[in-house]
């Protein structure tokens, strides 16, 4: 009998059949792992902070209560990003029917003209972020050269290329032990260039 | 086995697999146990896959996740949990048992159905004395030429007159089983409705 491992279709399978299996800290996981996207997802269509913050929240609880009926079809996170957005939007509606809210909410910027819509959809990108963005681009760029060539190579393949331990180890003709600890080293290596960089970057808003 | 095992991984490793999604079930345990005992690890967690984002050429934010955040959601969550596991008895038990158990009121009911049975005769006993021309019996008005074939029956809450075509009419086209199908009040329908002779 081979021991050939199917590559798994979603990374994040294990941890979701984890959680519906009653395990909340492979929830957790989930959370930390998505909360940023989902908070500069929804930060893409509301511009208030606070809301962004409640709308991001509630996305991850609906998300979990609705987990069982998770059948694997789709990715974990483009299920996740359509609860997302419809939670958005049924808050910019709920916002929106209430009167005392929008009154005062929706329409700032007729009494300043200085004030922007503070439901607008906008575009994250800033000089600041684009500048940023090149910055860490080029770390990642000068760490990747600085690997050994069998780490590099491990890395690209999964990162860039997508391809599954087995095929990364076929690939290479090495172990699949091999290849985890080759692909963690390489992480490790270009995760050490990057964290100054990141660790900048908190406490920024996304 | 290629696999490492796990006592050779260190939990960093396993959360390098882990992203990658190539973390069987037992050390995915391990390492949540891991992870409980020593939360530093979420910091590790969050920092791999801003890495990974940045390798792709993904926007980045933050190499740190926000642990209050998921402590926040969890709270929630728990307190959900705990909602959910309240035992609720199957709809069909819970109904068998109300079925079973004789209503606290049975014997005030029981004596108000003798009680207007009663009523009804005598009032019966007195017409048939008063008018003896008229006639009480049903056969009596099934007898009239133009008028519908009535019958009497007799019910819980007294002597009912019954038209035993329109019954069989009802009976034909009833859709709801009778008025008492219906939640509310539905007094356009009280003289259309059929009830079922076992009722």
């Amino acid at each position: 009998m081979t021991d050939i491992v199917e590559p798994a279709p979603d990374a994040d399978w294990p941890l979701v059949e984890r959680t519906i299996a009653g395990d909340q800290r492979a929830y957790g996981l989930l959370v930390l792992k998505y909360q940023r996207r989902i908070q500069r997802l929804v930060g893409r269509m509301v511009r208030d902070v606070d809301l962004v913050e409640d709308i991001t929240q509630e996305t991850f609880i609906r998300a979990y209560r609705a987990l069982h009926q998770f059948r694997g079809d789709a990715q974990f996170y483009t299920w996740l990003y359509r609860i997302a957005v419809n939670t958005a939007k049924k808050s910019l509606l709920e916002l929106k029917r209430d009167r005392t809210i929008s009154e005062s909410f929706f329409a700032r910027d007729e009494e300043d003209e200085t004030s922007f819509r503070q439901n607008e959809p906008s575009s994250e990108e800033t000089p600041e972020t684009v500048l940023a963005a090149k910055e860490i681009a080029g770390v990642v760029n000068a760490a990747m050269e600085a690997l050994p060539d069998e780490l590099r190579q491990a890395v690209v393949l999964r990162e860039i290329e997508g391809l599954s331990y087995e095929e990364i180890s076929l690939s290479m003709a090495c172990p699949i032990g091999t290849v985890r600890s080759r692909i963690f080293r390489a992480r490790e290596a270009i995760s050490a260039k990057l964290k100054p960089l990141l660790d900048k970057q908190t406490g920024k808003r996304w | 086995m290629d696999r490492l095992s796990q006592n050779q991984m260190s939990v960093q490793e396993q959360l390098s697999a882990l992203a990658d999604g190539e973390l069987d079930s037992a050390e995915l345990g391990a390492l949540l146990d891991a992870l409980e005992r020593d939360p530093a690890h979420y910091a590790a967690w969050t920092g791999l896959h801003a890495g990974a984002a940045a390798t792709r050429g993904e926007p980045v934010s933050g190499a740190s996740g926000d642990l209050a955040f998921w402590q926040s959601i969890q709270g929630k969550i728990a307190s959900e949990s705990i909602l959910q596991v309240q035992p609720m008895p199957p709809v069909g038990v819970q109904g068998a048992a109300m079925r079973s158990a004789p209503p606290a009121n049975a014997t005030f009911w029981k004596a108000r159905r003798f009680a207007s049975i009663a009523l009804v005769l005598a009032v019966g006993g007195v017409a048939s004395l008063l008018w003896p021309s008229a006639g009480t019996g049903p056969s009596d008005m099934s007898a009239a030429p133009a008028g519908p074939a009535l019958a009497a029956a007799t019910t819980d809450a007294g002597v009912m007159l019954r038209d035993p075509q329109l019954d069989a009419l009802m009976e034909a086209h009833q859709q709801m089983g009778g008025h008492s199908a219906w939640q509310g009040p539905s007094g356009f329908l009280r003289n259309a409705t059929y009830e079922r002779p076992s009722r």
